[in-house]
């Protein structure tokens, strides 16, 4: 009949509207090479909007200034859906590159040249990741994400390296975030986030020969980032609870394990190269309804404030939400993300050690976290 | 001619740490009147919205306040009622719900109302014939709405805190056509068809954003249905056909938030014995029959080809 002739025709003529997907959309961008030191540049992991699965990741060559976007569907094809939900952190450690993707519950172990998938490994909520003497060692909520007093108590496992199994696991304090390592102790960041006003306020220590919890040093509420500086002591940030207690930095004396100070600023991310730590603060205050960005220095050596910006030349008015940011320990350039409002494209913006804007270049969906890539890589 | 008042109190009550207890205080008053000539129809509203808001703790949304008015005119330009031509111009201001507003760790109190006015064009057409179709019916419509801050929900610093925020300047242009047509071809077969066919572009108008004149969200620019069903003594037939154009997950329109374009196949057969108790009908549905893959919200993807079986006993 003359409908059904109709119908196969628009049928027809609807397929051939439908275009493949872009997936392998990988973007070059010319930037300013860096000099060519032991850093052979970085990966920038881009979150990506919580139930978007949009996670992605770039990378930045020093040597060519090229800036690839989107590279890991180009590298993994056969990766369904790409390389997830939430990308909440990444190291390169070895000849191995480690993404956390924090709402697949997977631990992404990728090749560090090429970015090709090696092994998967799972692991619920996870976090942040570090690593010390051949092993990596991660955080994870070890639950659901939903906010409630029910979460169980957070997780700090040991990977190792060769095998890629993780091999031991010492419970924490709840919602626990960033870890750092000095000598044979582990020092994790509790935050007790999903269960307002009841939040975590301790560091837990884990003694890397038995893998248990030690000790808990009582610091402040909802802590988040957790570095190390070359004298042992630890920067420990607290997220306050957005509305009395604002967000505070702290420094742990680690041979004593007791805070020996706190610097009164907002610290919503740092990054601590030489004798210098490059704190943003960008915090959301529910009372007022701004958000107010700072960008501050301590001198780690003496544990002073310095006076004024880092950024030196007034351009951080182009920042919106900075969100990630890296100090390179050799170039001591400064590298900064901008989240945007979290749906847009994200930006990396890149400093030189002078405080003066290099570059700008586009990058994924909430731009994050970085992992410098040194070479000659070792096993 | 014709005048009506609301008055209407909402209150939010919740156990949640730092809730803000919102109470709300709404005033309506509308008046409305209609004219009516032989061919020509108009009716003219008047609405004013007065919103008076209170908190325990914190800041409260700001009483807000709007008068807000509407215009139809349908008519009909020739002797014959078959064809009327109908139009009309409306304000709608639309309150951030309690939800929007005051969820804990989810809602900010700074919410601005959206704004909408509706500008629309359009015809109805009925005809009926004995030669194609028994009857067809068409229905068109052009619109032009400006949106001023959309409520729209963001995901904030960390996942535990969304934000609900105002996305400025949304302009929409659209154009939606509906046909339908029925045919008795002989004496036993009756056969039904409809088409709609939409074309919407939703464009964001807030400067300076990086998806200025974008297309938003989950908007398809060319979208459409197509429906048929024959009916023979006690067997049924439908088909029904729907395509949704492509589509961007994320306010920019970039490779990275592209959405593919779907189409889905639907076929429905019924036999039902309605003349013998007691009465039966046996159903055969086969959706998605060309078994595509399509996502509706990006990165969630839906059945592929499906079949259901149904048999219903009437006792």
């Amino acid at each position: 009949m003359n409908k059904t002739i109709l119908l196969i025709a628009i049928t027809c003529l609807l397929f051939s509207c439908r275009k493949e997907r872009d997936l392998n959309g990988e973007e070059s961008t010319p930037l300013p090479p860096q000099a060519d030191t032991t850093i052979a540049g970085f990966y920038v992991l881009n979150e990506g909007n919580w139930n978007t699965n949009m996670a992605s990741l770039d990378y930045y060559d020093y040597a060519s200034g090229t800036y690839r976007k989107n590279i890991y569907t180009q590298a993994n094809p056969d990766a369904t859906l790409g390389l997830g939900d939430v990308g909440n952190d990444i190291c390169a450690y070895g000849s191995k590159l480690y993404a956390v993707i924090n709402a697949s519950n997977k631990i992404e172990v990728m090749d560090v040249v090429t970015a090709k998938r090696i092994k998967t490994i799972a692991l619920k909520n996870c976090r942040y990741i570090t690593f010390a003497n051949g092993k990596v060692y991660a955080s994870a909520y070890n639950g659901e994400i939903a906010l409630g007093p029910n979460a169980p108590n957070g997780i700090v496992v040991e990977i190792d390296t060769a095998t890629l199994n993780i091999k031991r696991t010492a419970e924490v304090g709840r919602q626990p975030e960033e870890m750092a390592i000095v000598g044979n102790k582990l020092y994790i960041a509790n935050s007790g986030g999903y269960s307002p006003p009841d939040y975590e306020k301790t560091v837990s220590v884990i003694d890397l020969s038995s893998f248990k919890n030690i000790k808990n040093i009582d610091v402040a509420i909802n802590l988040h980032r957790l570095k190390a500086d070359a004298d042992g002591d630890l920067y420990v940030s607290s997220r306050g609870d957005y509305y009395e207690t604002p967000s505070r930095l702290f420094v742990i004396d680690t041979k004593t394990d007791a805070v020996k100070k706190r610097f009164d600023i907002a610290a919503a991310n740092l990054s601590l190269a030489g004798d210098s730590a490059y704190i943003i603060g960008s915090e959301f205050s529910y009372k007022t309804g701004n958000w107010e960005n700072t960008y501050h220095v301590i001198n780690t050596k003496t544990e002073t404030l310095l006076n004024g910006s880092f950024i030196k030349d007034g351009s951080e008015a182009a920042l919106d939400k900075p969100y990630g940011i890296i100090a390179d320990p050799i170039s001591r350039n400064i590298y900064i993300t901008d989240a945007k409002d979290y749906v847009s494209s994200g930006v990396l913006h890149g400093y030189n050690k002078d405080g003066k804007k290099i570059f700008t270049v586009t990058s994924g969906n909430i731009p994050a976290h970085f992992a410098f890539v040194y070479k000659p890589i070792t096993q | 001619m014709g005048l009506s008042t609301d008055f209407s109190y909402n209150k939010l009550d919740a156990n949640l740490y730092r809730f803000a207890y919102p109470r709300r205080y709404s005033y309506i008053g509308s008046f409305n009147n209609n004219f009516k000539w032989e061919r020509l129809t108009v009716q003219a509203s008047l609405l004013y919205c007065y919103f008076d808001e209170h908190v325990k703790y914190f800041e409260g949304s700001a009483d807000r306040k709007a008068i807000s008015p509407t215009i139809a005119i349908s008519y009909q330009p020739f002797t014959s009622k078959a064809f009327r031509l109908r139009s009309f111009y409306k304000e709608s201001l639309r309150m951030p719900t309690f939800n929007d507003l005051y969820y804990t760790l989810i809602g900010n109190t700074l919410l601005k109302p959206e704004y909408t006015k509706q500008y629309n064009l359009g015809f109805t057409l009925t005809h009926e014939s004995k030669y194609l179709f028994d009857n067809i019916s068409i229905q068109t419509d052009a619109y032009y709405n400006q949106v001023r801050d959309k409520i729209v929900a963001v995901p904030s610093a960390n996942l535990f805190r969304w934000m609900m925020l105002n996305l400025g300047s949304v302009q929409i242009k659209g154009i939606e056509a509906n046909i339908g047509v029925t045919k008795l071809i002989g004496k036993e077969i009756a056969w039904n068809s409809g088409f709609n066919y939409t074309y919407q572009k939703a464009i964001n108008k807030t400067t300076g954003q990086s998806s200025y004149n974008h297309q938003i969200p989950y908007m398809p620019l060319h979208s459409g249905t197509a429906h048929g069903s024959i009916l023979w003594k006690a067997l049924s037939f439908n088909y029904s056909f729907m395509y949704t154009g492509e589509r961007y997950a994320l306010p920019e329109n970039i490779a990275l938030n592209y959405i593919q374009p779907f189409y889905t196949t639907d076929l429905g057969f019924v036999y039902q014995n309605n003349n013998h108790r007691p009465q039966w009908k046996a159903g055969l549905d086969i959706n998605n029959l060309f078994n595509q893959y399509y996502d509706v919200v990006h990165n969630f993807p839906m059945p592929g080809r499906s079949y259901r079986f149904s048999f219903t006993v009437n006792l």
